[in-house]
């Protein structure tokens, strides 16, 4: 008697053991929506607006188109962090109308909101960033360049005009660059409406180094740093020229993450970081979208990037030359291949 | 998703690689082995038996080799496969009524030419984690398991403990390395009811986990909330699966004239999560099973040299996946398994031949609510074995043995070795081949394997 009282005292034991199980979820996956409304400035709805989202899992498969009530809605979405944008092309360049918002969605349930468009800035662009280097083993990253676009409808200068690369935003310049001439005054090196710059530091042809480099031998600019032992300069192309005081080394971009600034030139004293209010454009770039954003709102409120591997040969571009709505992560695309001088969507100067 | 059928893990058992079976691919009737008999521990897994299933000490030096290569049936499969184990085990018998026992292992493997996975057993759950390269990788590590078992008149009690690790490194950039632990634990309770009935408890966990460490600008795709997520790492990465499995048994064997009877029921809970560390720890998926085994063996010996043996068994499982953050429901399914066959062996002096023939249905079925939506798939399993045995003199055994298996991959293993044993030596070799087709992708795989074991009886 005595041994099965043991034995059923050994298996009762055993068997109330601690659960080492969670609770099943009572929501599913899978069925959350969202549902926004776009208005202008004023409030008032905006008809036939096209409606997109972006999130870690990717884009939505199709644009969506507001109803005349300015609403649209998506459905069977993933429960995280979206990024809605809205878009309407206008009569005239200058009237196109932009907006976004970011919305986190929660299982089965609907996320309401509101887009708030805005009329797109024109002005003088960061349009491309080819910061990643070609496809090689040897770390060879020296083809890196930037390209400038001017999407007003107006001539403008480029005189005294800094470029700046910082670390996490405005108040921290890591690298800054600055063309000749007078800020803002200065009428001596203008660029047309549509017209593209090329800023390279080695403005030469990398394609004959590596396959998948580019050819800068037509670069308008060569950023400069004539203290570095390093450098050579080009005397056929005119110098963006460094303004730090000893720094020695060479202009260079984080291959896959950045921030880049581009500012009247008015406010040089970087020690103390650059005046808002001078800014004309600026760009985060990163290689994942959850990676905190670091720049400030008013110049870039999403990183562009995602996806942007090392040695890859790949550049960003905006999605159409100029495009702007300080959100870089709708204003921009990663491309296959870059497009020193001329945009993707416009075809080769 | 690729996958949603996780087998239980269950604690890691060193003590299992006997030569002699695995010449036949570990037969259930058509061979009679020191190691398949109808106990709480060779049936059963209940180390509380040990003490009364071992009854010689012994130390025991084997070597496993082996070349698997061709086709690639599964994804993840390379290109070519070698691996080396040496383990060395020793039963002890302290007492009449103690009994200790200890398994010293080291395995080595290069897996040649493997694409895209980084994880050291991809194919294991459903959300897999893979770049976009194909390169070599080696995998190395040590094992260690030991045990200890006690008899007593009524009450007989048992533990075994296991670990083990592994180091892999792939060859290609972003050289992923991994380091693989896995830690397994059971105990167990018998008790001798009567001269012809027994039965037991067992409490078995096992504890895996895995980190993966890759170097900067890797280029990974992790599949997991239904989607494939490419992730580049700008400054390496990292994948912590953590993988921890329960079973909780009931075993009994039951002797009634010319039948032998043993029944097994296990309760098995089994979970794993998931956790990539990019820039912070991110908890990426959690995925529980729990389920249901039995299993059943009856066998009749009509005559001493005649055995008729049948099977049966069930395991009914249930798995569901969270997304962690939310606490939402990304798949939940269910499935079911029967198998059942039986077997027959002859015994006449120095020749033993045995066949045995099992069938399988499974059915699973369930809800992926992200991506392929409601599942409804049925698949068959067949195994057929035959053996043979012949003494060509008393202490020099030849052994044959034949299994062919059909399913979704279709098996083909054939065994050969001798034996030798004389006073208190024996030695094994051996050898099997095996090819394994698939007719839904044309593809075929062969696998090669040499073996030798010295056993010292004490």
């Amino acid at each position: 008697m005595r041994r099965i009282i043991y034995f059923v005292l050994i298996v009762v034991m055993l068997f109330l053991h601690p659960s080492c199980g969670r609770e099943k979820p009572t929501v599913i996956e899978g069925r959350a929506s969202i549902k926004v409304v776009c208005v202008d400035t004023t409030g008032v709805p905006i008809e036939n607006a096209q409606v997109e989202w972006i999130s870690i899992y990717g884009k939505s498969p199709e644009p969506v188109f507001t109803d005349t009530n300015g609403v649209v809605e998506f459905y069977d979405l993933l429960s995280t962090d979206y990024t809605v944008s809205a878009m309407k092309e206008g009569q005239t360049a200058g009237d196109k109308l932009a907006g976004e918002v970011k919305i986190e969605v929660y299982p089965e349930e609907t996320a309401d909101d509101t887009i708030v468009c805005y009329v797109v800035r024109l002005g003088l662009k960061i349009n491309e960033i080819y910061s990643a280097g070609p496809v090689n083993n040897e770390y060879y990253f020296s083809d890196q360049f930037i390209e400038l676009y001017n999407s007003s409808l107006d001539t403008l200068h480029l005189d005294g005009v800094i470029l700046c690369r910082l670390g996490g935003d405005i108040d921290n310049v890591t690298s800054i660059f600055q063309f000749p001439g007078t800020p803002v005054s200065g009428r001596e090196y203008p660029i047309a409406p549509g017209e593209f710059v090329v800023l390279a530091r080695n403005p030469i042809d990398h394609s004959q180094l590596y396959e998948t480099s580019v050819d800068l031998s037509g670069a308008d600019w060569q950023i400069y740093n004539p203290a570095s032992p390093q450098e050579v300069d080009y005397p056929d192309i005119p110098n963006v020229t460094n303004i730090e005081a000893g720094e020695h080394r060479g202009w260079m971009i984080g291959l896959s993450s950045d921030e880049i600034i581009i500012a009247t030139g008015e406010d040089t004293d970087y020690l103390n970081g650059i005046d808002l209010e001078t800014v004309i454009d600026g760009v985060e770039y990163q290689s994942r979208l959850t990676l905190e954003q670091t720049l400030n709102d008013a110049i870039d409120r999403g990183a562009a990037g995602d996806g942007l591997i090392k040695y890859s040969g790949k550049s960003i571009e905006r999605i159409t030359a100029g495009y702007d709505t300080d959100n870089s992560t709708v204003d921009f695309h990663i491309l296959d291949r870059p497009t020193p001088g001329w945009s993707d969507n416009m075809g080769k100067k | 998703m690729k996958k949603m059928f996780l087998l239980i893990i269950l604690p890691t058992l060193l003590f299992c690689g006997e030569l002699r079976l695995y010449t036949f691919d570990y037969p259930v009737f058509a061979i009679s082995d020191e190691d398949n008999q109808l106990n709480l521990w060779d049936f059963g897994e209940n180390p509380s038996w040990i003490a009364i299933d071992k009854k010689m000490g012994w130390n025991d030096l084997r070597m496993l080799g082996g070349k698997t290569g061709g086709d690639r049936i599964k994804p993840y499969d390379p290109k070519e496969m070698t691996n080396f184990h040496l383990t060395h085990d020793m039963v002890r018998l302290l007492t009449p009524k103690d009994v200790v026992v200890c398994e010293l292992g080291y395995q080595s493997s290069r897996e040649r030419n493997i694409g895209n996975t980084i994880e050291r057993y991809p194919e294991r759950d459903a959300f897999s984690f893979t770049d976009t390269t194909f390169g070599n990788r080696t995998f190395r590590g040590p094992s260690l398991s030991i045990g200890y078992s006690r008899k007593g008149k009524y009450i007989n009690i048992g533990a075994l403990f296991s670990h083990t690790l592994e180091h892999g490194l792939k060859n290609e950039y972003t050289r992923p390395e991994n380091f693989v632990r896995n830690f397994g634990v059971n105990i167990g309770f018998s008790f001798n009811l009567a001269d012809n009935l027994a039965i037991g408890v067992n409490f078995a966990s096992s504890d895996f986990q895995e980190i993966v460490e890759t170097d900067g600008d890797a280029v990974i795709y992790r599949d997991v909330i239904g989607r494939t997520e490419r992730i580049v790492a700008g400054s390496g990465f990292e994948r912590k699966t953590k993988d921890a499995g329960y079973s909780l048994g009931f075993q009994s064997t039951y002797r009634f004239g010319l039948f032998n009877l043993a029944f097994l029921s296990e309760y098995l809970l089994s979970n794993v999560e998931i956790m990539d560390n990019f820039s912070h720890p991110e908890d990426i998926v959690y995925w529980q099973e729990e389920g249901h085994r039995i299993k059943g063996i009856l066998t009749l010996s009509p005559i001493p040299s005649l055995l008729l043996g049948s099977y049966i068994s069930s395991l009914k499982i249930g798995n569901w996946s969270e997304h962690p953050e939310y606490h939402s429901l990304i798949s939940e399914i269910d499935s079911a398994e029967v198998t059942y066959g039986g077997g027959v062996r002859w015994d006449r002096g120095n020749f033993t031949i045995g066949a045995e023939y099992f069938t399988g249905n499974v059915c699973i079925s369930g809800e992926e609510y992200i991506g392929a939506g409601h599942i409804e798939r049925a698949r068959r399993e067949d195994v057929f074995r035959v053996c043979g045995e012949y003494y060509v003199i008393k202490s020099l055994p030849v052994r044959l043995g034949y299994s062919q298996r059909t399913g979704i991959v279709d098996r083909v293993f054939y065994g050969v070795g001798i034996g030798y044993r004389r006073d208190k030596i024996e030695f094994n070799l051996g050898g099997l081949y095996g090819l394994k087709e698939t007719e839904e992708i044309q593809a075929r795989r062969r696998d090669l394997k040499f073996f030798v074991g010295v056993r010292i009886f004490i």
